[in-house]
């Protein structure tokens, strides 16, 4: 099954935009998911986002796996939040509710560490972190999942990126889901022998073993094949190959991208000036 | 301009471990003829035609001696790139030269590097799509294609690009009987449109292929040319049945001049033979044969149970690969799974497994009773397994040893019962000597039956072997079919998906025909061969001696070249 990889659809972000205008976009969605922490303006772009993937129409199972990797997730962005952040962090939020406790972790007069508590600011910038995370992830889906490759460098070139730049995104941009179907293909080979992860911890670990060790031998093989098949088709870094289609950038496209431009840069002034969106 | 397209001079090749593997090899090949290097596995043909393209040394390491020139350039002196527009080589596996997502781009992607205008390379995509019949695949996704149709790819991705010179490494493995006719035939057209040369190894299981197609062959041998000539001359001498086996209908007549029912020149096609033939049965008294199988299987109650199986892949547009395959597979069974490429083979084999599940509610899909859709995979791999097509994606440990212990080991097996099984694994399957080897590092032929061996050793009733013999040499192809032979006698039932028509004819008890994903035909061989006309909708030919065999009228149960020997000999012995 595809993921985290072009697939040729009709929809609007598939056939009525340029690889740029979809790269743009991205770019804005992952800029304005950095810049904000306020919960209230990361769940818009959040909902812009899942609005995008649902017009792109995104396959279930590509949500299934951002939903494990929230999972997976959420227990580190709250650690983190526990140990990294303290009330001093916060600027617009009131202090007496960021240091609010919500859970007494390690009593007050522990000795020698001292106390440890989960406060209202702790949870609210782990699941912050989480949210942009998954936002950003969002943003990635959108891009790869319709924008080929192709489309995508002869776009890049287009605008003037030198080709060796393009030339590392599109091998970065096509390893990933080749060593994902790689590892899939290998996946299922090694459970039809019986195998499978468990529950003990330890043996999860032993269990997983095989995979690193595997996933290490054909990461090195995918690029030796991926630098042999390229330049069997007499590709050079450094030079630019001619685009194998018309590329148009449309009015649609112009509008798309200068949309996304403004109001990036005008959140940007008011995030940096105004301190909108911070916590 | 010279008539000479490619120079050999002194040309060896030691790789990084020091061992020589082409070794003083002298030769000129003429511009326009399509040369077909033949050989065993162990005879390195692919790495010449590596070097030629400049890959070897360059990706491999090692030391280049001598010299190679391909169309006045020294390929020590070029990159690979620069090679390219004057060689191109297709690679024996076609996922690693797959680059771009989709058809049309994958195939764009050597003339837009060539720098050609974008209308010349929609010209040219049209063209090798529509040389590689993968014409209205232009917006499917690579990796959505099958096997053969992934092979198709990366020879379309050669065409666009017209080099002079086409090295095709294997390129028959995969392709269905009609595929390969299809493929014969577009590297005539292209020889004779372009003057293209052609530079083509076969390990020896497309020989009526290569003898078709070949101007001559060049037979090697552990890194070096024994023979070289017209396919007829060497076809017949003996130097070169001891590496590779003469095509059906020669060989049927270089058996019958052994046996003095013969003594002119041997004929080299199905027409010739059918001519020579029909005089000899003239006025004979025509006795009946009957193949005597080796192996009775119960027909009573079914192992595998399949009704109304389809699946659809959510491509764009969506693949309806299974549309309502029902069918019954018996214990003991040796059956094979044939058909185009991308007729649903490995789908149906992946629902089996329960690698896949069914896109309609109503399927039932039984496996020893049971229900695939809702048994645990773990439960399952002790009742049925799968070897995948290509063995390097079930291997992953770091010896022989532990790829054939694994399995019994994640089953739960005690270490006393793992160490049994292997140590009785190793002895089958004839890989005691590479116990302690990385498997990565075995010859094709060895690395598949480790992947058969490392499944095999979970004791599974059914076994399923997708595509068995590709990119095996014919010795190797015929040591994994009588290991599975054997393991057929002592009563697991085996599928095996296979395009080599000769290899059904010989080992497989039953045959199933699968055409866009519902079955055409099912039966014995003889009767599912009898049906040609039928067979050519599912892009499929029988082996030559069958199609001998029908159009002489002669018993359907002669299905080798063995058992045209002993039919034509009784014919003989009753007529005095």
């Amino acid at each position: 099954m595809v993921w985290l990889e072009y697939e040729p659809k009709n929809t609007f972000f598939h056939n009525s935009l340029n690889a740029l205008t979809k790269f743009i976009i991205t770019l804005s969605i992952l800029l304005l998911t950095g810049f904000f922490w306020d919960l209230r303006y990361l769940t818009s772009i959040f909902i812009i986002a899942l609005l995008c993937l649902i017009v792109a129409r995104i396959p279930l199972y590509w949500y299934k796996n951002l939903l494990i990797v929230a999972i997976m997730l959420s227990p580190v962005t709250l650690i983190t939040g526990l140990w990294m952040v303290k009330p001093e962090y916060f600027k617009v939020l009131p202090p007496e509710l960021v240091s609010k406790v919500v859970i007494e972790i390690i009593p007050k007069d522990f000795p020698v560490f001292g106390g440890a508590a989960l406060t209202y600011g702790n949870l609210y910038w782990g699941v912050a972190l989480m949210v942009k995370i998954v936002t950003a992830i969002m943003a990635v889906y959108l891009f790869t999942y319709t924008t080929s490759l192709s489309d995508f460098s002869h776009s890049l070139q287009k605008v003037g990126i030198p080709s060796t730049v393009t030339f590392l995104i599109s091998c970065a941009y096509r390893f990933v889901p080749i060593l994902i179907r790689k590892e899939q293909t290998v996946m299922s080979a090694r459970r039809l022998r019986g195998w499978k992860t468990g529950r003990n911890p330890i043996k999860v670990i032993h269990n997983l073993s095989p995979i690193f060790y595997s996933l290490g031998s054909s990461s090195y093989k995918l690029v030796e094949q991926l630098t042999m098949a390229l330049a069997l088709k007499g590709f050079k870094v450094g030079q630019k190959g001619t685009p194998t289609k018309e590329l148009k950038f449309s009015i649609l496209d112009y509008t798309v991208s200068i949309v996304s431009i403004i109001i990036t840069a005008m959140m940007s002034y008011l995030v940096f000036v105004y301190q909108i969106g911070q916590i | 301009m010279s008539n000479v397209i490619i120079e050999c001079h002194n040309l060896s090749f030691i790789d990084p471990s020091g061992v020589k593997l082409i070794n003083n090899i002298s030769c000129k090949i003429s511009r326009g003829r399509i040369v077909a290097l033949l050989g065993r596995s162990d005879s390195h043909k692919e790495i010449l035609l590596q070097i030629l393209n400049g890959l070897i040394p360059r990706f491999s390491g090692g030391i280049l001696e001598g010299e190679a020139i391909v169309d006045g350039l020294n390929v020590k002196d070029h990159t690979v790139e620069e090679l390219s527009r004057i060689i191109y080589t297709v690679l024996p596996d076609p996922v690693a030269q797959v680059v771009e997502t989709t058809v049309y781009d994958d195939v764009a992607l050597g003339p837009s590097n060539m720098l050609l205008p974008t209308q010349e390379i929609k010209k040219r995509v049209s063209f090798a799509l529509e040389a590689t019949r993968l014409k209205g695949f232009e917006n499917r996704n690579t990796y959505s294609l099958s096997g053969g149709e992934q092979q198709r790819l990366a020879i379309a991705g050669g065409l666009a690009m017209l080099p002079k010179v086409m090295c095709m490494i294997d390129p028959f493995s995969m392709l269905d009987p009609i595929g390969k006719e299809e493929l014969v035939s577009i590297i005539k057209q292209l020889k004779k449109q372009y003057e293209m040369t052609f530079l083509i190894t076969d390990g020896g299981k497309n020989i009526e292929v290569i003898n078709k197609l070949a101007d001559e062959v060049i037979l090697m041998d552990k890194g070096e040319i024994k023979a070289r000539g017209p396919p007829n001359n060497i076809f017949n001498a003996k130097e070169a049945m001891k590496i590779i086996e003469p095509p059906q209908v020669m060989a049927l007549f270089l058996k019958l001049r052994d046996s003095k029912l013969f003594d002119s020149s041997i004929p080299v096609d199905i027409t010739q033979a059918e001519r020579w033939l029909r005089n000899f049965l003239k006025d004979r008294k025509l006795p009946s044969y009957k193949k005597n199988y080796t192996r009775k299987y119960q027909i009573n109650k079914p192992i595998i149970r399949v009704r109304n199986l389809k699946h659809t892949f959510p491509s764009f547009p969506p693949v309806e690969a299974l549309r309502g395959v029902s069918l019954d597979i018996y214990p003991g069974e040796f059956v094979a799974i044939i058909g185009p490429n991308g007729g649903g083979k490995t789908t149906l084999a992946k629902h089996l497994v329960g690698l896949l599940k069914p896109t309609n509610s109503d399927a039932v899909v039984e496996v020893a009773g049971l229900n695939v859709i809702k048994t645990p995979m773990n439960e399952l791999v002790r009742h049925i397994n799968y070897v995948f097509q290509n063995p390097n994606d079930q291997i992953f440990t770091e010896t022989v040893w532990d790829e054939i212990a694994f399995g019994p080991r994640m089953i739960g097996l005690t270490e006393e019962e793992v160490n049994k099984r292997v140590r009785h694994m190793l002895k089958e399957f004839g890989l005691e000597e590479q116990k302690d080897e990385n498997p990565l590092y075995l010859s094709p032929g060895k690395k598949t039956l480790l992947a058969i061996a490392s499944v095999m050793s979970m004791d599974p009733e059914i076994l399923i072997v997708d595509e068995p013999t590709g990119g095996l040499d014919c010795k190797e192809a015929h040591d994994t079919l009588k290991v599975l032979q054997k393991m057929n006698k002592i009563g697991k039932t085996i599928i095996i998906i296979t395009h080599d028509m000769k290899i059904v004819c010989e080992y497989c008890t039953r045959v199933i025909v699968l055409l866009d994903g519902t079955v055409l035909l099912q039966g014995r061989p003889e009767q599912v061969f009898s049906k040609a006309e039928m067979l050519k909708k599912a892009f499929i030919e029988p082996p030559p001696i069958v199609q001998l065999a029908n159009k002489l009228n002669l018993p359907k149960d002669i299905m080798s070249v063995d058992d045209m020997y002993l039919y034509l000999r009784e014919v003989a012995s009753w007529s005095g």
